[in-house]
């Protein structure tokens, strides 16, 4: 049974943009349809105009039929009565209103539309967020929005979006904005809610991975327009569109067979040692006190060779970026050693440093916010050039060498960052960390904020530079598929510390922490068949508070392994912090870990 | 949280005493009371001019941080000195300061409401007649001077009273003299008040609107609005019960420690009106160069910022979950 019809809708936004064209599609009950397509696609455009909730300005045409009752062209009275009680909604941003409880919030929805008794509505909102995995949710109803970590958050708005029992819950990218490993609870709980009151989903995503897990139908958009639409196993096996066919094969994808490949025996060109960065967390307006610390970098080590690429992974907060720019500071760290070329940077002078910087570089994740806006291409490639005193006849020839390296045309040096796309502007910043040859470059999400296609691009970039100038990386992300794809060694870091240390293939075929074990767990497989068949084993709670010292293994809350151990084992991890070795290619910070490591 | 309030008292109470002994050192640094007794008919002899300047504390014959100790003494003592003439600084402050009081507090009460209110409603209806309305008005408003303002309402007053035949509004002074029973007497003053607060009320309420309107812009779009009217709400209520509330925030602050200015800022509406507050005082003491005088009005609204400061403090602390938070840990 059809619960809900949109033919041929048309949406154009104020500006004249026509973001959805002739689009027609249709929901069965209980159904999840996958909506995927690049960005710009006009994916959330059609989702915000079934809600009727465009912005001002904008146009709508053509029909939109919930059980069979036309949606377009309703009053707001009207449509409010049926949203968020038929047919809700969960966005990519969870964004709740700061100032009022979560579960008034949720009581709220409840009472909007039947008329319930506060204490009821109360009840109802505490029942919901237990639904949704809050423990203890009849406390943590009465806590506000800024309290909940973004998974949490996500999952009040899933609370929200199946309080009235809906037929249909439209969900724009629900977990774009999370770590994967909350992303993959946070889809669970989507899943149960959706079996708890049998609604249809709508699921946009670009992320092929996400739909191939979750979605009965998948619908493939690009430029507004519907590309195809078909079963899932059925996209994924035979894609009939050239176009779908091309964006299931830029999906970076974990998996395949590498040979194990010796480390080769090339020097050494970055050496971090039990390396600590700590923030104080001051308090008070006119005396500041310190409150506590926190162990952002917590005693880290590993070296890079020449030509390498060693990735760091881990959640958000869990120190990746601070270490980054603990060693790009290239000055005395709080404790520890970094050594950069042969040189303790403790001991640099003014001088040396100056001329050290030049050899380790920087991209950020991102660059529509690294870039000056107000200077062109060219002006932003050569100011490094410039600061380091190139003479100015050199400069517009380097530039223009520098631009074709990254695969950008002449043209392009004089637009500004703004007339750029997003893998362009990366470019850029590629570009501008080249310009003066350094040897080490250091690379902080740089394909985070890319959509598919643009990514893999940028990615089959860097490799080729690497290639060519014999550049060695350090790589922050937190995508595993992209780092599987171009990192030869991975560090995974917990809490501030690196949990585990190897060559890519043997940690992902084989992890040895739980913690790696979780996180490849928790990256979906952009294919129907083995995404539904993978038994996965999910992490309990969320990151534990950075602040609060823990004794023993700090992974101890959310470790999967830990309540499994027997108790004289178990007490190995709540009384000894588990530290990696030094000096061997593979380790691991675990007192039981799942495979054993050889020591060498 | 009242250990945080207390916290925040005490330092902005430092704050208080160093802008009082900024306020004196400045005032008796600059201000040049000798020139007033030096220039009164017939001129006093030299001799007499000294003593009574240093009666006063007044002689810039005597070190400035000599001065200041006598005057802080004095301070400490709950005692601003004299002025010019001899009269107790106190008596005079505190009779001032009802006065501007009675006028600042219902204005800027009013203005601030009312221009919260429209600011937000015109921003709801932006681009629209009412939009344009309000904000036409409230530049309107800004542009033009108080004193201005105030002649505009005097003459609207009086064309109302010549128009009914009876006079309903009075603006001379705080009441009429002689004027029969405490009731009669009552009435009489909240009739010469309208005019004044009118005017106070209307240059506030310009300024309230245009911040206000600004705000509520912001979070017209915010992604919580859209969550609020996705689960059913209507947009006016969404924008009432997610979006205002969340944009009173900001304005607390500024409403809190813009009140506890205007007490000196109401000079215009003091002057025009004949309504002897502080503000017309701080004027008439700067240019008669009333050193103990303009150092005790200005320390009295340095001190009008530690209530609004309080006020300022709770009332954000009511309305922001994030801040409770903060101030908790
Ligand atoms: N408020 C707006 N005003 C004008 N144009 C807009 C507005 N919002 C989106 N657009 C345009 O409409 C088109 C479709 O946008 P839409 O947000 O639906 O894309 P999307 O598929 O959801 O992309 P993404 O994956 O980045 O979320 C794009 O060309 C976009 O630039
Ligand atoms: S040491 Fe114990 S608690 Fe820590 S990761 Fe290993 S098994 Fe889990
Ligand atoms: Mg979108």
């Amino acid at each position: 049974m059809t619960v809900l019809r949109v033919t041929d809708l048309e949406v154009g936004y104020a500006g004249g943009a026509r973001a959805v064209r002739g689009v027609s599609v249709t929901v069965g009950a209980g159904e999840v349809l996958g909506i995927v397509g690049e960005s710009g696609a006009g994916k959330t455009a059609l989702a915000l105009a079934v809600m009727g909730l465009l912005p001002g300005g904008a146009t709508v045409a053509g029909s939109v039929r919930l059980h069979d009752e036309e949606l377009v062209g309703r009053s707001d009275a009207e449509l409010s009565r049926v949203r968020g009680k038929d047919l809700a909604m969960v966005f990519q941003e969870p964004a709740l209103t700061p100032v009022h409880t979560v579960g008034d919030q949720i009581a709220e929805t409840v009472r909007v539309h039947c008329g319930v008794t506060r204490a009821a509505a109360r009840a109802r909102a505490a029942e919901l967020l237990d639904l949704v995995g809050i423990p203890g949710a009849a406390r943590r109803a009465r806590a506000y929005p800024h309290e909940f970590s973004g998974g949490m958050r996500q999952r009040v708005m899933i609370a929200m979006a199946i309080a009235n029992e809906p037929s249909v819950i439209l969900a724009d990218e629900p977990t774009a904005a999370l770590d994967v490993t909350v992303q993959a609870r946070v889809l669970d709980v989507l899943r149960a809610a959706k079996e708890a009151v049998g609604a249809a989903i709508v699921l946009i995503t670009h992320d092929l991975g996400v739909i191939a897990g979750f979605a009965d139908r998948v619908m493939v958009m690009r430029g507004g327009k519907v590309v195809e639409t078909g079963p899932v196993e059925q996209i994924y096996r035979e894609p009939r569109a050239a176009y779908t066919a091309g964006l299931l094969r830029s999906i970076p994808r974990i998996g395949g067979a590498d040979a194990p490949r010796p480390r080769p025996e090339r020097p050494v060109v970055l050496r971090v040692d039990g390396l600590v960065r700590h923030h104080p967390v001051l308090k008070g307006t006119l005396v500041r006190r310190r409150a506590g610390t926190v162990r952002a970098v917590d005693g880290i080590g590993f070296d890079v060779r020449e030509g390498e690429t060693l990735a760091l992974v881990g959640e958000s907060g869990c120190g990746k970026t601070t270490a980054l720019m603990e060693i790009l500071r290239l000055s005395r760290p709080q404790e520890g050693r970094v050594v950069v070329l042969g040189q303790d940077t403790a001991s640099l002078n003014a001088a040396r440093r100056k001329a050290l910087r030049r050899d380790v570089q920087v991209v950020f994740q991102d660059p529509a916010a690294s870039l000056n806006p107000r200077m062109r291409v060219a002006g932003i490639v050569a100011e490094p050039l410039t600061t380091h005193g190139v003479p100015a006849s050199l400069i517009k020839g380097r530039v223009g060498e520098l631009l074709e390296q990254v695969g950008l045309k002449t043209e392009h040096a004089r637009r500004y960052p703004h007339e750029l796309s997003g893998g362009q502007r990366q470019r850029v910043g590629i570009a501008r960390a080249l310009a003066l040859e350094p040897r080490i470059l250091l690379l902080d999400e740089p394909v985070a904020a890319l959509d598919g296609s643009a990514q893999a691009a940028v990615i089959a970039l860097l490799e080729g530079l690497r290639e060519r100038l014999g550049l060695t990386y350090l790589f922050v992300a937190h995508d595993l598929a992209v780092v599987h794809r171009i990192a030869d060694r991975v560090a995974v870091m917990h809490m501030g510390r690196i949990v585990e240390i190897g060559p890519v293939g043997d940690l992902y075929r084989a992890p040895a922490h739980p913690y790696t074990r979780a996180l490849l767990d928790a990256v979906p497989v952009p294919d129907p068949l083995l995404e539904r068949g993978r038994r996965r084993v999910l992490l309990r709670g969320d990151t534990p508070d950075p602040m609060t010292p823990v004794r023993g293994c700090r992974f101890r809350s959310r470790c999967p392994r830990y309540p499994m151990l027997p108790a004289a084992d178990g007490r190995l991890c709540e009384e000894q912090d588990p530290s990696p070795g030094r000096e061997t290619d593979r380790l691991v910070a675990c007192h039981h870990p799942l495979v054993t490591i050889g020591a060498e | 949280m009242a250990g945080f309030l207390v916290r925040r008292l005490v330092g902005r109470g430092v704050l208080v005493v160093l802008a009082g002994s900024l306020a004196y050192l400045l005032a008796a640094g600059v201000l040049d009371p000798r020139a007033e007794f030096e220039g009164r008919a017939p001129r006093p002899p030299e001799a007499v001019v000294e003593a009574r300047l240093s009666a006063l504390n007044l002689s810039d014959r005597v070190p400035l941080a000599s001065r200041y100790r006598i005057w802080a003494r004095g301070v400490l003592h709950g005692d601003f000195g004299r002025t010019q003439e001899g009269e107790p600084v106190n008596a005079e402050l505190w009779r001032r300061l009802g006065v501007s009081l009675r006028l600042s507090v219902p204005g800027s009460v009013i203005g601030s409401v009312l221009g919260v209110l429209l600011g937000a409603y015109a921003a709801v209806r932006r681009g629209q007649g009412a939009d344009r309305v309000i904000t036409a008005g409230s530049y309107l408003l800004l542009a033009v001077p108080v004193f201005v303002l105030a002649a505009l309402l005097q003459m609207a007053a009086a064309t109302a009273n010549d128009a009914m035949g009876v006079r309903v509004f009075a603006w001379v002074g705080e009441s009429t003299p002689g004027e029969p029973g405490a009731f009669r007497g009552l009435v009489d003053q909240a009739r010469h008040l309208v005019l004044p607060t009118a005017t106070i009320a209307l240059a506030q309420f310009a300024l309230y609107c245009r911040y206000q309107r600004g705000l509520m812009l912001d979070v017209l779009h915010a992604d919580f609005v859209r969550t609020a009217r996705a689960r059913g709400l209507r947009r006016r209520r969404a924008l009432l019960r997610h979006g205002l509330r969340t944009a009173l925030i900001p304005m607390i602050t500024y409403f809190s420690y813009a009140s506890g200015l205007l007490v000196l800022s109401g000079v215009f509406t003091e002057k025009i009106f004949g309504r002897h507050g502080l503000g017309e005082w701080l004027v008439d003491s700067i240019t008669r160069g009333d050193v103990n005088a303009v150092a005790a009005i200005e320390c009295a609204a340095a001190c009008a910022v530690l209530p609004a400061g309080l006020v300022s403090d709770v009332l954000s602390g009511l309305l922001d979950p994030r801040l409770r938070a903060g101030a908790a840990a």
